[in-house]
């Protein structure tokens, strides 16, 4: 090629390409349309009422008033609980980290037995609210706790606080971590370990000196996804962390117990900036330094490590780690079926038809609303997906860096800026389900995104062109080509949506009404004024709920499949 | 007969804003090409050439900077690619992963509304032709790159387009196969008799395939031509070079006539005879192209030339060595009857009648 030095030219080849990117709108009106309406709606949904907590902050009620701001950066309580957050968040993304780790090269990397059965119990945590675990540490260990008080004969054990909070966001976290760390050592040629031992290096400086480093960027990022995640949490520092406050905890009680807006929303603002900087780390810096490539086919991957050695210590810690793991569920599934917990373990429905005969409701308004958000995730983000990188019109970055934002922003900012945007103006939805199922909506966006990304970067660009050669219109294209190819993408997509809008807290505590409360906040509640049973009963019938969605979702996709063998 | 249509590409260049600033790649510059109604050309040049880009703008994947393509007399420059009606096989087949075979070939009717029974037909036929009508019913993935290929070009051709276009439709074909399927295409295209554009960086693809070879460099024309014309007659080294081996070795022009140039290479007279040659004056230093498998030679105790290496081919086998510095290969196909050569012995050359062609000396 030709490479010409010139103004001139170049001020022509970029006037082409602006003018091919108008072109690209005149081509594809319709999906220009789309692209219109999906950035209008990001913006209003998410920019507007991040916007409006960031203004909140330094506008008190007497106007602009910085000194308020001051005030409160300087209050102790404000920098308690900041301090107190990012030491939990770091805590519990390195002790989540080392168990995903742990649990990810065994089950991938050596000749351990009972792989399956550890994966299933790695991932368990995924699909039940995360407070489960908080339930569960409460009823082992807490005043009357079956571990505590029956065994150990403590009266007075106290289960509030800092060590809880790390045992429980560890547990309830290390799935994300497991995932990340088993995709990479997964697509990690053995070759690499073959040569390494090629050249005389024991199995040992094998691990240490070439898997190690090569894992050390999944490592990262998965530090940095737990510690989002762990600032993000609402509901396990509300129900155990006791004394220990941290921001989204402290920024829920000024707001609903002080009535303080502005402390809130500076709280909220302290929350997400190590959110948003730990996000930017983890996808621009770590993804930078990935050597190995997720091509979707996992790599050639043959199980080197199978010495007793190796796998007899790894198989005592997967044991143990999964041991807890089910203690923890078991211990919620056994309770919700027993009298009085620590005093009558007599086999009980008692608790479950209290739940019936309390009445339903709010555990069928977050399986409609989550219903409601979940096809609405899979369209928006599939869509969004696909104008990003298959389409360049003019404008793309805002809808891009928007979508990301509200992936890293946590759930309480979203819920403050929603209160504040939506109280009044010209869009009032306080009090709706509509501003419940946008805040589900939005928290899940960009993983529907991030699934589509994936689904489109193995799907051959050029297939799209072959059907537009031969005269499909671009509507064509997508519903016949592309649309079918997304499937697997579609359905892990509404899998992920419905099972978090069917748990999340954070965001929605600040969002839900009399009308329209959701099942999440009633078991809060129930905890709060100690009926554990009635809550553990709640959490179990969430569980099979979202277990029996997931089982739905995988039918249809194999029915879906099967049709099209035929 | 198919309808089809002359191409035209009229003053084409295509500039792409480079990530410096104020930078600029013409991935293609100036292009002024037609393809006759019928014909087979290809765009041969190594990666960067513009090859691709020229495809993808008559395709209508890419718009010209500037300049303008006809099908015809249509201009269809800024038309969008669903509306060109052309036909295109891809390097990656590109094959939709979730149609059986016969819904891929079916597809492109389907798009344009052709009535079932007409389309059910007319996909009989056209995998009739490609011999893929006994696995109509299995899935791309399940085809081995030779079927592929096979249900590829047919789903182009389906539609009946009017230019069909190719992006290095073999290079995903092991060599054996890929001899095999040249073959096939060009009688397939020449049975339909649809004008064709054909990319490829592979010469040997482009001297079977073509009527006519356009060669390219830096998005310009270097030359154009039939394969022969092309090879025989090279526009410059680059041209020699890139089709087939050329040994590009210093002379001295002895004499220029009408009747040819004689030209003194190495101390040997050797002549350039054409209908069309250049100018040049006695005594003037040009660089002389001269095909391997034309010079003759004999092992000579006493010769001037030394072999540096052996390389063997099976069918020939190849000597390296300097002729007037300039590093040369010269090629024997007959050592089975004349025994071969090893790395230090020596050998004098004769081209008395070794066609010789002159080009510009390199820039």
């Amino acid at each position: 090629m030709q490479t010409i030095d010139s103004t001139e030219l170049g001020a022509l080849a970029r006037r082409d390409e602006r003018a091919q990117r108008w072109r690209a709108i005149r081509t594809d009106p319709w999906l220009w349309g789309i692209f219109l309406v999906l950035t209008l709606s990001v913006a209003i949904f998410i920019l507007l009422p991040i916007g409006a907590v960031l203004k909140s902050a330094v506008i008190g009620p007497d106007g602009f008033d910085l000194s308020r701001l001051g005030d409160n950066l300087l209050a102790s309580h404000v920098w308690r609980a900041l301090r107190n957050s990012l030491l939990l968040a770091v805590l519990s993304a390195t002790a989540a980290t080392a168990v995903g780790f742990v649990m990810a090269y065994g089950v991938t990397r050596t000749g351990m037995k009972g792989k399956r059965f550890f994966h299933l119990v790695a991932l368990l945590p995924i699909v039940s609210p995360p407070f489960v675990l908080s339930l569960a540490i409460i009823l082992l260990f807490g005043r009357s706790g079956v571990i505590s008080s029956d065994l150990l004969g403590l009266s007075n054990a106290n289960v509030y606080g800092l060590r809880s909070l790390v045992i429980i966001q560890t547990l309830a976290f290390s799935p994300l971590a497991y995932l990340n760390v088993r995709d990479m050592l997964q697509s990690m040629d053995s070759s690499l370990e073959d040569a390494s031992s090629s050249m005389g290096a024991s199995q040992w400086q094998t691990f240490r000196r070439v898997l190690l480093p090569l894992a050390a960027p999944a490592l990262l990022s998965s530090f940095m996804l737990v510690f989002v995640k762990s600032l993000e949490d609402f509901g396990n520092p509300m129900l155990i962390g006791g004394d220990y406050s941290t921001l989204a905890v402290e920024a829920y009680t000024q707001i609903t117990a002080v009535y303080d807006m502005q402390s809130g929303a500076i709280l909220a603002v302290l929350l997400l900036l190590p959110s948003v900087l730990a996000f930017m780390i983890q996808r621009y810096w770590v993804g930078r330094r990935s050597y190995v490539t997720v091509t979707g086919k996992p790599g050639r991957t043959e199980i080197r490590l199978t010495a007793a050695k190796v796998t007899v210590p790894l198989t005592i810690v997967c044991s143990a780690i999964s041991g807890v793991i089910l203690l923890f569920y078991g211990t919620v599934v056994a309770v919700s079926f027993m009298k009085i917990v620590g005093v009558d373990s007599l086999f009980t429905l008692d608790h479950y038809r209290y739940i019936f005969d309390r009445g339903l409701s709010t555990l069928q308004n977050s399986v409609t609303l989550a219903a409601v958000a979940t096809p609405l995730v899979v369209i928006c983000g599939l869509l969004i997906s696909y104008v990003l990188t298959r389409r360049s019109f003019p404008g793309s970055a805002i809808l891009k860096w928007s979508t990301l934002l509200s992936f890293a922003a946590p759930g309480t900012i979203i819920g403050i800026g929603y209160i504040l945007s939506f109280n009044s103006g010209p869009l009032v939805l306080t009090g709706t389900a509509a501003i419940i199922v946008g805040a589900m909506v939005l928290k899940n966006l960009q993983v529907a995104i991030e699934g589509g990304n994936n689904q489109l970067k193995q799907i051959d660009p050029a297939i799209e062109e072959a059907s537009a050669v031969m005269g499909a219109s671009n509507i064509r294209t997508f519903r016949s080509i592309v649309l079918p190819l997304l499937r697997p993408a579609i359905f892990t997509s509404a899998a992920y949506a419905f099972t978090r809008s069917l748990t999340t807290l954070s965001a929605v505590i600040f969002l839900i009404s009399a009308n329209w409360n959701l099942v999440t906040v009633t078991i809060l509640g129930q905890v709060e004024s100690s009926r554990l049973s009635v809550a553990a009963a709640y959490c179990v019938l969430l569980i099979v709920i979202v277990l029996a969605a997931l089982a739905l979702m995988q039918g249809a996709l194999a029915l879906l499949t099967r049709r099209r063998d035929q | 007969m198919i309808p089809v249509a002359t191409v035209t590409f009229d003053g084409v260049s295509k500039l792409f804003p480079s990530h410096d600033k104020g930078e600029v790649v013409a991935a293609v510059s100036d292009l002024n090409l037609t393809i006759e109604e019928g014909k087979l050309v290809t765009l041969l040049g190594p990666s960067g050439c513009g090859k691709t880009t020229i495809l993808r703008m008559l395709a209508g994947f890419e718009t010209p900077t500037s300049g303008s393509i006809r099908l015809d007399d249509t201009d269809v420059t800024r038309r969008p690619v669903n509306s060109r009606g052309i036909g295109m096989v891809f390097q990656s087949y590109a094959l939709f992963p979730h149609m059986s075979v016969r819904e891929n070939v079916a597809y492109g009717l389907s798009v344009a509304g052709v009535a079932k029974a007409d389309a059910g037909r007319r996909v009989d036929e056209v995998m009739e032709l490609m011999q893929i009508g006994h696995y109509a019913k299995r899935a791309p993935n399940q085809l081995s790159g030779g079927q592929q290929q096979r249900v590829a070009l047919a789903r182009a051709v389906v539609t009946e387009p009017r230019v069909l276009l190719f992006d290095e439709p073999l290079s995903n074909l092991d060599a054996q196969l890929r001899e095999q399927m040249r073959v096939d295409l060009r009688a397939i295209q020449q049975r339909l008799g649809i004008t064709s554009l054909y990319v490829t960086h592979d010469q040997s693809e482009a001297l079977a395939i073509a009527d006519e070879i356009v060669v390219l460099k830096d998005g310009v024309i270097q030359q154009r031509g039939s394969a022969r014309e092309v090879y025989r007659s090279p526009a410059s080294s680059f041209v020699a070079r890139f089709l087939g081996k050329a040994n590009i070795v210093p002379g001295t022009v002895v004499a220029s006539t009408a009747a040819g140039i004689v030209v003194d290479v190495d101390g040997q007279r050797a002549r350039m005879t054409s209908d069309d040659l250049p100018q040049v004056a006695a005594g003037e230093s040009v660089s002389c192209v001269l095909r391997p498998e034309n010079v003759a030679f004999r092992t000579d105790p006493e010769g001037a030339l030394t072999v540096e290496q052996v390389v063997f081919q099976g069918s020939y086998i190849e000597y390296h060595l300097r002729i007037a510095g300039a590093a040369c290969t010269i090629i024997d196909h007959e050592y089975a009857h004349r025994g071969t050569l090893n790395i230090g012995d020596r050998l004098s050359i004769d081209l008395t009648n070794t066609p010789l062609w002159i080009v510009p000396a390199d820039a």
